[in-house]
């Protein structure tokens, strides 16, 4: 017999305190209620990143790797944040006017052009043939367009072009 | 000997029952969780109100649990008894409840159980037992149990309730807390020990 049997006795008079007979059921009504409110107050939110999260328990994919990818994709989404704000603080502001100056020379070649020795060379052949062709034109021997310049040409006696020499027009005021 | 009540054997050899009972559960059956809470509902209640002494908190606090037991229950992989699950969940959601309630709140001690004092078998038992229980308000009896159970510490409090007014074993017991059979049989005398002390007058 414990030292304590007496004691024991006596706590043991505390199993008596039972719930009455329909305590259970209407425990259960109440747990059903509450199941139901539960569910109302579920946000879309919560039930979106259930249905998320069960699609990748379906995957087998372990819960453990589900958190790190969260928290770099919020780490991610937090710097790619900040670095766009960094950006706007460093331009003026929206400004349609800008406050700083435009560049005195800006490049010529669309942003998305590429440097290669190949298109230089296509470019070069290019320019190359448009001077042959405005050259091939000046020299060419119009009366009907270019009267003043079939004189000079045969004053000069030469075959010099016009705008080499920038010789007066005669009759340009008239 | 008395007899003694809800019998752990009962609940082990029921375990098989409540397997099947699980698995109805964890395929989305309500009922098979019903019939689990209407099962258990009576043992923890017995457990949660003689850890908090108040009948209202006992009330909310089984809500929670059995919330709780219904959103693992898919989770429950039957390593261990649903009996043992669902007493871990419980011990532990009460003793978190109640370090809540000891930084906020005083509980009032003078709540007893008023419908014991019309239990025929407990009138029975007290007024047979003159020599444990003497000359004694039932009242006045449930008050001072209630207050010795109160000054225990919640470990103590909680190895008490499993053993002495649950009828769990020590092996149970030790697997409910999560603790070597040691440590319960060491806080069971601690305990004893402290509760002699302030019932002495009653024994």
């Amino acid at each position: 017999m414990s030292e304590f049997e007496d004691i024991q006795r006596l706590i043991r008079l505390k199993r008596f305190e039972a719930p009455k007979e329909d305590f259970v059921e209407d425990f259960l009504a109440k747990f059903h209620e509450r199941q139901r409110s539960e569910m109302l107050r579920q946000s879309s939110l919560s039930l979106l990143w259930e249905r998320v999260t069960t699609y990748f328990d379906d995957l087998v994919a372990p819960r453990m790797v589900l958190v790190p990818a969260v928290a770099c994709v919020g780490l991610l989404a937090i710097w790619g944040a900040m670095n766009i704000g960094s950006n706007n603080a460093s331009d003026a502001p929206f400004n349609l006017a800008s406050s700083q100056p435009m560049p005195a020379v800006m490049p010529k070649q669309p942003a998305f052009s590429v440097d290669s020795q190949l298109i230089r060379e296509v470019e070069n052949d290019r320019a190359l043939e448009i001077e042959g062709i405005l050259l091939s034109r000046h020299f060419e021997t119009d009366n009907t367009l270019q009267p003043e310049i079939v004189d000079v040409v045969s004053v000069s006696g030469s075959a010099s072009p016009v705008s080499a020499e920038l010789q007066p027009v005669a009759g340009f005021n008239r | 000997m008395e007899t003694v009540i809800d019998k752990p054997t009962a609940a082990a050899s029921s375990s098989a029952e409540d397997r099947i009972l699980v698995e109805r559960a964890q395929d989305g059956d309500t009922r098979a969780f019903d019939d689990l809470v209407r099962k258990y509902t009576p043992k923890l209640y017995g457990m949660v109100y003689n850890m908090t002494s108040n009948r209202e908190d006992t009330a909310d606090l089984l809500q929670e649990i059995f919330a709780k037991a219904y959103r693992s229950v898919k989770r429950f992989q039957g390593k261990s008894s649903f009996y043992t699950w669902i007493y871990s969940i419980s011990v532990n959601m009460t003793l978190n409840f109640l370090k809540k309630r000891g930084r906020y709140a005083k509980v009032s001690l003078d709540d007893v159980d008023s419908g014991i004092q019309n239990d025929p078998e407990f009138v029975k038992v007290t007024t047979a037992a003159r020599d444990t229980v003497r000359e004694v308000n039932i009242n006045e009896l449930q008050k001072r149990l209630n207050a010795a159970m109160m000054k225990l510490s919640e470990d103590h409090r909680t190895v008490v309730t499993l053993y002495d007014i649950q009828g769990h074993q020590h092996n149970e017991i030790s697997k409910i807390l999560g603790v070597s059979e040691g440590t319960v049989r060491s806080r069971l005398f601690y305990a004893h020990r402290i509760l002699q002390t302030y019932l002495e007058d009653l024994v």
